[in-house]
């Protein structure tokens, strides 16, 4: 499969590196020499310096004959253009990272891929729609829906004195009759482990449970966490994220938003008619609290500084806010930051390579996530006709090292993996895989 | 004539108005309707103002030709004189969107076409449309042609002017009914009645003023029907009564019937402030309009949570648009000059012989356009404009042309600017 | 809202009680001196004020800080109300009123520096209570509550903010003082040397010590109350005068008060149009007055000129002493003292409405609309005293003009309802709001609030309070977001 990325950051060099891991074809389109000469040199790619927007530099890309075209630059416009060049010159999908979420609607959509561009990417909607989820659920760190939310991946820390603190996974099932969920993975120190009957939990852990979505009250129980319900959220930064981000609370919680540029702050209110909007600098502890930081349920913090969103954060935690979800830029802070202590970590480059890759699993992927923290992925792939998993059960299927069956849902109904179950054509698998793997489980259930 | 366009326009306005109402005050005095030249004046700018105070004892009386004629008055002032004038003279036209703000100041409205002459044509559309319906319905209602005609040119424009010496009262129930609901369109702002008739329906909904016009007519209504009930009045008459006098007050109509016995103090206070509000911008009603208060409403939202939060950064929005705060301070400064040229007119009418209550009543009623009502009329037994000195009446003619210009363009001669040399 | 909060704001209610009650305790002197009965009363009420204030201030010393932004808009509310409820005590014990109502409408009326009073003949009163009263106004018309609040440096909130929405220090223009203590304290010893000459005035001129000190104490606060129900109609010539010269004074800005006096002519340019727009408004008004009086109820010029300057002096500046009956006076005069009280006199004085710096930014504020529709490209920012105005204090004083009319409005439409004719009731709407006192009708002149009911009586003190704290502070308790959010 041969892709083309035209990228102008880290977006691009991002995607690129982890997509060349992934035995793909890479050709990566930029305009800075240094940034692909680096790039070159770590990974296994093609490079060619130039503009996207150029035919020239398309066409010498080899664009006629790939079948993804990437555009994730910063700019909006230039990567619409860039997509529309590139299907006339024959590529088979393209795909442009937007800014503005108008375009997503239906029949603008429907407008665009008319023109030329199959796939809109806006990493600011999809994080800000992360958070919107994230508040939803008190407790785990973080949750994804999959099949229409019948299943649900719950990401939970293990504080100390939880109650399955030192027991083995298998144990779980004897313990707790009515809990039916899969752990598929944990977080030790950095390192994932996927984890066996013998697997004991420890305290810090952050475990993956995958369940169905009716399950979060008796892992709330197991994990010795208490829900609570999310009233009031102080957001600092104004950006879009934030902006996307107060648009889906504001009808359901009250929402304060700092932001440090006026003329942008008077945007704002003027566009977000039930949320406070508060001019000011976020660092200014001062006047978070007056603002009421510390009656305030949830803090996030998507600044343009990874930094200041750490910090804030930090801060915020210490003042007894129970929730805070920072935006972290810089893909290496992301392991830091979670283990002194903050809830959650946003990355937009992470959150836009998850939502390219469902383009590029070869095979049906309903949808993917990137995780944070572990460069492990959750797969929702569709059983094909002609899947060597529809000829053996489970327990007979020879799945990868690094890959585990999460859950299943055949029609309205959800089933956890059993070494005896037998799947069918049209079921859709929840698989946690590690990326190195993941073309090979793609392939299994093909 | 002078280079400035804004200028022009405003001395445009003026004059035409001042010839309007002289030569609209001639029939009355050649014909010795009225006993003298304030007398003719002051009927004169109450019909152009739309306003429907009148000096005259008993309008049946008056010939044929006479009657239509006060009722005409209203009607092309419902538009507005220089909309009337735009409309006539094909040269006009080139400069009619500084006309148009000269007359119908700080509406800040979406035009219904980019073209300005357009606009104003199809403005005329719905007003005329408007009142030939409300004719017809009149005339087989059971009214005879002269009146009906005479009724709707005086509703539709909010005029007001009565064509009988006992009110609305010798009219029958349906006649009053179809007056009812043309006075509460007539308030309407008159681009979202031409979306109306359009089938944009989705427009009148989205429209905030029209839901605040619609909200406070109805709660209004619903108060005063059981004042008026708890007051021992019937309760079907109580509610004909208030949804007529309610929307009378609103669209500054000023159409009255005869009241129930027993005039309830809180249905007084709801009058008083409605005739303050008047109805939607844009409508041919006048007061200060919904629009311009929500504006100031939802200042002072803003002002509140400005004291508890004070870095907070907020804005206006109404249909969804924002207001922008030079817009919002002009209309704080309309408002403040609406409220002082009350209590200046009040001031004077106090010369001349009024008491403060009478004078502020009298004030208000005249500069929002609006001209009788009962609040008057419950201030002394036999109240009557004829009675009043003719030095008030100079002072209401002024307020009520005050009123319907919407101050600004009366105040621009009175600007030294405006006389300076360009 | 946390404990600790609660906790300082008791604290600060304790102190400014304990003033009242050190206060209410010199009150023992007159008791004493005319040994008019009442010294049990009188010394009950103070040892009462003072021990439940000196237990607050004492058990809750430690707590100094207030955090949270609406209770110290709630203890500025909190204060007037609670003082006003120990205000009523000695009028309540004396005798001197008889239903709950009554007193508190007087308290209120002396300690807002209203002067209007429920009292039909004020010489039956023991002279304790009539020192009472013209003290609740003397402190009252400097803002006791402020003071406190000045002083205290530990409060949630930037007390700037509060002197301004204290309606007394009022003065958001030009330049700011440099700490809060000295402006404090420039102003206190002009007001205190300003009671101090006049009461000397006085009593050279003739009148009796124990007059002197109560008239003074009612007049250079912008009061009102006096110790007969005649007002200062009685006395002579050359004394109405210096008090009609208290009167001005007070509606003068204090801090430019203290820089005349000090000879500082220098530093007074940044009020100068604020203090001139208000010596002529009072001179325009005055000579209107006199004019009246001269050509329409034939008055002789000497006698139009007196009562007439006097009398328009003590509108402008919402005194409300009376020289004359006006109810009797033509009702274009009557009317134009009424519009004249909701001007007011300057920011930064004793005096209440809207205050001469507010008049001239809306004036001003119209004038530059007016000159934009005729001139949409020019640019013309609007001054006071040479420097612009920012659009934000413009919109401001625009939101205070209309909260100020809707309040009278409103006001006297409760009134109506209350059972007031219409007449009266709008004078007693803006007498109350805005301060001066007297209305129209059996309330207005030499008359009192005698006649109206309890409801009306609630209704007016509620203006008071309003006007006194220039709205916006109690208005915005009234807000369910307030308490919610």
């Amino acid at each position: 499969m041969k892709i083309i990325i035209a990228g102008d950051g880290e977006v691009g060099v991002h995607l690129a590196k982890s997509l060349s891991e992934l035995d793909y074809d890479i050709t990566v389109v930029d305009p800075h020499d240094e940034l692909l000469k680096r790039l070159e040199s770590e990974t296994d790619l093609l490079t060619i310096v130039g503009d996207a927007t150029s035919p020239t530099v398309l066409r010498d890309a080899g664009v006629a004959d790939c079948d993804l075209f990437l555009a994730v630059l910063h700019h909006e416009s230039v990567n619409l253009m860039s997509c529309l060049l590139a299907k006339k010159l024959k590529a088979k999908k393209t795909v442009a990272r937007i800014t503005n979420a108008e375009l997503l609607a239906p029949r603008n959509r429907e407008m665009m891929r008319e023109m030329g561009v199959d796939e809109m990417v806006c990493p600011e909607r999809i994080a800000a729609k992360e958070i919107t989820n994230l508040l939803a659920n008190s407790v785990a760190t973080e949750f994804f829906d999959f099949s229409d939310g019948l299943l649900t991946m719950y990401v939970i820390r293990l504080e100390d004195g939880s109650p399955v603190v030192g027991h083995a996974v298998k144990d779980l099932a004897q313990t707790y009759r009515d809990l039916q969920v899969k752990v598929v993975a944990l977080l030790r120190g950095g390192e994932t482990i996927i984890p066996h009957g013998d697997t004991v939990f420890h305290a810090g852990d952050l475990a993956y449970i995958i369940g169905h979505a009716g399950q979060v009250d008796n892992i709330n129980r197991v994990a010795g966490k208490k829900a609570f319900s999310i009233r009031r959220v102080m957001m600092a930064g104004g950006g879009r994220i934030g902006r996307y981000a107060a648009q889906n609370l504001q009808d359901s919680m009250h929402v304060t938003l700092i932001e440090e540029d006026r003329a942008r702050a008077e945007e704002l209110s003027a566009s977000l008619s039930d949320t406070l909007v508060i001019n000011g600098d976020a660092t200014n502890i001062e006047l978070l609290k007056e603002e009421g930081l510390e009656r305030a349920d949830a803090f996030i913090s998507v600044t343009n500084s990874s930094e200041t969103n750490v910090l804030t954060c930090l801060h915020a935690k210490r003042l007894g806010v129970r929730r805070t979800i920072a935006l972290v830029e810089n893909t290496g802070f992301i392991t830091i930051s979670q283990d002194i202590g903050i809830d959650t970590i946003i990355n937009k480059k992470l959150i836009t390579a998850s939502y390219i890759a469902r383009f590029i699993v070869k095979g049906d992927a309903v949808s993917s996530k990137w995780l944070s923290g572990t460069n492990a992925e959750v797969l929702e792939l569709k059983v094909g006709k002609w899947s060597p998993a529809t000829r053996k059960p489970i327990g007979q299927l020879d799945m990868p090292v690094g890959a585990t069956i999460g859950g299943i849902t055949r029609g309205r109904e959800t089933m956890l993996p059993s070494r005896e179950l037998q799947l069918k054509q049209g079921d859709r698998v929840v698989v946690f895989t590690m990326p190195k793997v993941m073309a090979t489980v793609a392939r299994l259930f093909d | 004539m002078t280079h400035n366009k804004n200028i022009d326009s405003y001395r445009l306005t003026i004059i035409l108005w001042l010839v309007a109402t002289l030569l609209g005050a001639v029939p009355y005095f050649v014909t010795g309707a009225v006993p003298g030249i304030t007398d003719a004046v002051f009927e004169s700018v109450s019909g152009f103002t739309t306003t429907g105070s009148s000096v005259v004892a008993d309008p049946a009386a008056l010939p044929a030709w006479l009657r239509l004629w006060r009722a005409a008055t209203q009607w092309v002032g419902g538009l507005g004189l220089v909309l009337f004038a735009v409309a006539m003279i094909p040269r006009l036209r080139n400069a009619s969107s500084q006309l148009y703000a000269a007359e119908f100041s700080g509406t800040q409205q979406r035009k219904l076409h980019p073209h300005m002459a357009r606009n104003v044509s199809r403005m005329w559309m719905v007003y005329t449309l408007l009142t030939l319906g409300l004719t017809a319905a009149l005339a087989s209602c059971g009214n005879d042609m002269l009146d009906s005609l005479c009724l709707a040119l005086s509703t539709v424009s909010t005029g007001g002017f009565l064509t009988t010496a006992s009110g609305m009262a010798s009219y029958n129930q349906a006649t009053l009914d179809v007056i009812t609901v043309f006075m509460f369109a007539s308030g309407i702002n008159l681009a979202l009645i031409y979306n109306f008739l359009t089938l944009h329906w989705r427009r009148l909904r989205r429209s905030d003023e029209f839901i605040v016009y619609a909200v406070v007519f109805a709660l209004a209504v619903a108060v005063c029907s059981v004042a008026f009930g708890l007051n021992g009045t019937p309760w079907s008459q109580s509610i004909r009564y208030s949804l007529f006098h309610i929307a009378s007050t609103m669209s500054t109509c000023g159409f009255y019937t005869e009241a129930p016995a027993r005039w309830p103090f809180v249905a007084s206070v709801i009058t008083f402030l409605l005739i303050l509000s008047g109805a939607m911008a844009g409508s041919t009603g006048g007061g200060i309009k919904l629009r311009r208060l929500m504006t100031i409403n939802l200042y002072l939202r803003n002002y509140f949570t400005r004291m508890l939060h004070p870095a907070a950064v907020l804005s206006i929005k109404i249909d969804r648009k924002v207001v922008e705060p030079d817009y919002v301070n002009k209309i704080f400064g309309f408002v403040f000059l609406y409220i002082l040229f009350i209590i200046g007119g009040a001031f004077v009418l106090t010369i001349t012989g009024s008491s403060v209550a009478e004078a502020f009543c009298l004030a208000a009623a005249n500069i929002s356009n609006l001209g009788p009502s009962p609040i008057i009329n419950s201030l002394g037994a036999n109240f009557e404009y004829a009675l009043l000195p003719d030095a008030a009446k100079w002072t209401l003619a002024v307020l009520m042309l005050a009123g319907r210009l919407e101050i600004f363009a009366l105040l621009a001669i009175v600007s030294p600017s405006y006389w300076r040399r360009q | 809202m946390k404990s600790a909060d609660i906790k300082g704001m008791l604290r600060y209610l304790g102190i400014v009680l304990v003033a009242e009650g050190s206060l209410m305790a010199l009150c023992l002197v007159p008791a004493l001196h005319f040994a008019d009965g009442t010294v049990d009363a009188i010394g009950v009420c103070s040892m009462l004020t003072l021990a439940i204030g000196a237990l607050l201030w004492i058990s809750y010393a430690r707590y100094r800080s207030i955090d949270d932004r609406r209770l110290s808009y709630l203890l500025v509310v909190l204060m007037w109300v609670v003082l006003n409820l120990f205000a009523t005590l000695p009028l309540m014990a004396t005798g001197a009123t008889t239903s709950f109502t009554l007193g508190w409408f007087e308290a209120m009326s002396g300690l807002t520096a209203t002067g209007a009073t429920v009292f039909a003949t004020v010489e039956a009163l023991p002279a304790s209570v009539l020192l009472w009263r013209s003290m609740t106004q003397w402190l009252g018309g400097f803002g006791i509550v402020l003071l406190v609040l000045a002083l205290s440096p530990h409060l949630g909130i930037n007390r700037y903010s509060l002197y301004t929405a204290e309606a007394s220090g009022a003065d958001n223009t030009g330049r700011r003082p440099v700490s809060m203590a000295q402006t404090v304290r420039r102003t206190l010893g002009v007001y205190l040397s300003l009671t101090a000459v006049f009461i000397g005035a006085l009593w050279l001129s003739g009148l009796q010590l124990w007059d002197a000190v109560n008239l003074t104490f009612t007049n250079i606060s912008s009061g009102g109350f006096s110790l007969s129900s005649s007002s200062i109609s009685l006395l002579t010539p050359t004394q109405q005068f210096i008090l009609a010269g208290a009167m001005l004074l007070s509606g003068i800005n204090f801090t430019l008060l203290y820089l005349v006096f000090t000879l500082r002519w220098r530093q007074i340019g940044h009020k100068l149009e604020q203090v001139g727009f208000y010596l002529s408004l009072c001179l325009l008004a005055a000579a209107f007055v006199v004019g009246g009086l001269h050509w329409h109820h034939h008055l002789p010029w000497a006698e139009a000129a007196r009562l007439g300057t006097i009398q328009t002096i003590s509108a402008l500046t919402t005194t409300g002493s009376v020289v004359d009956d006006t109810t009797l006076w033509w009702t274009p005069l009557t009317f134009l003292l009424l519009i004249l009280s909701v001007c007011g006199g300057m920011a930064g004085s004793t005096s209440g409405g809207l205050k001469a710096m507010r008049v001239l930014i809306l004036i001003r504020n119209a004038r530059g609309i007016l000159r934009s529709r005729l001139h949409p490209n020019a640019v013309a920012p609007l001054r006071l005293n040479g420097k612009p105005v920012s659009s934000h204090i413009r919109a401001n004083v625009m939101v205070l003009f209309m909260v100020y009319g809707a309040s009278l409005l409103l006001g006297a439409m409760a009134l109506m309802l209350c059972g007031i004719g219409a007449n009266e009731a709008v004078g007693a709407s803006v007498g109350c709001l805005t301060g001066y006192g007297p209305g129209l009708g059996t309330s207005g002149g030499l008359g009192s609030y005698a006649a109206f009911s309890p409801s009306a009586m609630w209704v007016c003190s509620l203006l008071m309070l309003l006007g006194r704290l220039e709205c916006m502070t109690v208005l915005i308790l009234l807000l369910p977001r307030f308490w919610h959010r």
